[in-house]
């Protein structure tokens, strides 16, 4: 589904992602788990690219990421993507942030986009916010709702770039429930998170980051039980005490 | 005071009736060049920026009566013939839509980088996710810095005398300087006054009206 190979990406003079190379099978879910400040969100938006690379290459479904244009944004409607900060368009209704993209980029009808943008909400336990401003909403149902935008496209890939770190502490699972449910169903999923208990129990893989480069992969079990490298063992004591 | 009160309320009001025309289209037309002008300042292609950036700079930095000076005797030099409404209405209008290119624009940077990083990653390009998420907001938030352009707009308006339109300042001109002399100094200037006080008050009623219609719940 992804596949990415030697790249590198600078932030002036911060090396921000150290020659990465990263695939992610069909259905796969593949946590990105690492210190702040490791590269793993920026990682994360070079799949769609929101962030550019210096070098390297990064193919979607076979594809060459294209440069920004129509083909670029094809590609990312095959994309969701879920923000830190959700985003939902704070001038539109619940129902119209998720009918958005369905209408103007898949040219769906609006009945059919809207049949749909319900059944997404009651998916994600919203059916009776369709017609609230998102700033009507907590942020964990804000967070459902991004994720119901993402999948009114239908996608071919979810991302979710650390999904839970702005939500009040209550709200976490609520948001962590839609996405193990997700993942369940097969949908192929890429997430940042700092949320270890999710990354255990929902993750195939677990890619472990730290100063832009990726230190160790394994499944949960292998990482979280028996780290291989030093810098993954620092972390998961630093994380895990609590 | 008010000598001859009928004559110069009917010609004042003939007057504040060419002053709201002057200023409703040129608004229209400096709102249409704005709007182009905020989508060059944020397109990808650095020759519209430019473009964009000099046109602001040339507009907002002219004397808005140079501005009609120049277009009303320098075009006809160049072989292009003008009319007095030609370039009133353009002169006021290219001027104004500098100042709210501008006021665009800073709606523009006032909405989060994040929205727009959604409206793409769902797959809208750019133009679509300046259409469908970022113009829509940004106009919103402008609306207020807007209406004050209208208001500025409507006393700018008496400039286009200079270009022989007879709106409701050069009216007021035409009645003190009347040849038998039948109106009065100050009854023509008060009344001319009232005139634009009444004119600005209502547009800024209808921009208060738009701006609580416009808004959506933070």
């Amino acid at each position: 589904m992804v596949s990415i190979s030697g790249v590198n990406k600078h932030f002036g003079d911060l090396h921000a992602l150290k020659d990465i190379d990263l695939t992610v099978e069909d259905g796969e879910v593949v946590v990105l788990i690492g210190p702040s400040g490791s590269g793993k969100s920026t990682l994360c938006r070079t799949i769609n690219r929101l962030e550019t690379v210096d070098s390297g290459d990064i193919t979607v479904n076979g594809k060459p990421l294209p440069a920004e244009g129509r083909a670029l944004a094809n590609l990312r409607a095959d994309v969701g993507m879920v923000f830190q900060h959700f985003n939902l368009f704070a001038h539109l209704t619940v129902l119209q942030n998720i009918t958005l993209g369905p209408i103007k980029v898949r040219r769906t009808p609006k009945a059919k986009a809207e049949a749909r943008a319900r059944q997404l909400l009651e998916r994600v336990g919203l059916a009776e916010k369709a017609d609230v401003f998102p700033s009507q909403l907590s942020g964990g149902q804000q967070q459902r709702v991004a994720i119901a935008r993402g999948l009114a496209m239908d996608p071919k890939l979810m991302m979710f770039d650390e999904p839970t770190s702005a939500l009040d502490p209550e709200m976490i699972n609520e948001v962590l429930d839609v996405m193990q449910d997700l993942a369940r169903e097969g949908m192929t999923m890429v997430v940042v998170t700092h949320e270890m208990g999710f990354a255990r129990r929902a993750a195939n893989r677990v890619v472990f980051m730290a100063e832009g480069q990726i230190v160790e992969t394994a499944t949960p079990d292998e990482f979280f039980d028996d780290p291989k490298t030093a810098r993954a063992q620092d972390f998961l004591a630093k994380v895990m005490t609590h | 005071m008010f000598d001859n009160f009928a004559s110069m309320a009917e010609a004042l009001l003939e007057g504040a009736r060419i002053t709201v025309v002057v200023t409703l289209a040129s608004y229209a037309i400096a709102l249409a060049i704005g709007m182009v002008l905020v989508v060059m300042h944020v397109s990808p292609a650095a020759p519209a920026r430019w473009a964009a950036n000099a046109y602001t700079q040339l507009f907002r930095n002219v004397p808005l009566l140079a501005v009609l000076f120049i277009m009303y005797f320098g075009l006809p030099s160049i072989g292009i013939e003008t009319t007095s409404w030609g370039v009133g209405l353009l002169g006021l209008g290219m001027y104004t839509g500098a100042f709210a290119g501008e006021t665009l624009r800073s709606g523009i940077n006032s909405i989060p980088l994040g929205q727009a990083e959604a409206a793409r990653s769902i797959g809208l390009t750019f133009g679509q996710s300046l259409q469908n998420v970022i113009l829509p907001q940004a106009f919103r938030a402008v609306i207020p810095p807007l209406g004050s352009l209208l208001i500025a707009l409507v006393k700018n308006s008496a400039l286009v005398y200079a270009v022989g339109i007879t709106e409701l300042y050069s009216t007021s001109r035409g009645l003190i300087d009347d040849p038998q002399s039948r109106y009065d100094l100050w009854g023509v200037t008060i009344s001319v006054t009232v005139c634009y006080l009444a004119i600005a008050f209502v547009l800024s009623y209808l921009v208060r009206l738009a701006e609580r219609r416009a808004a959506f719940v933070r």
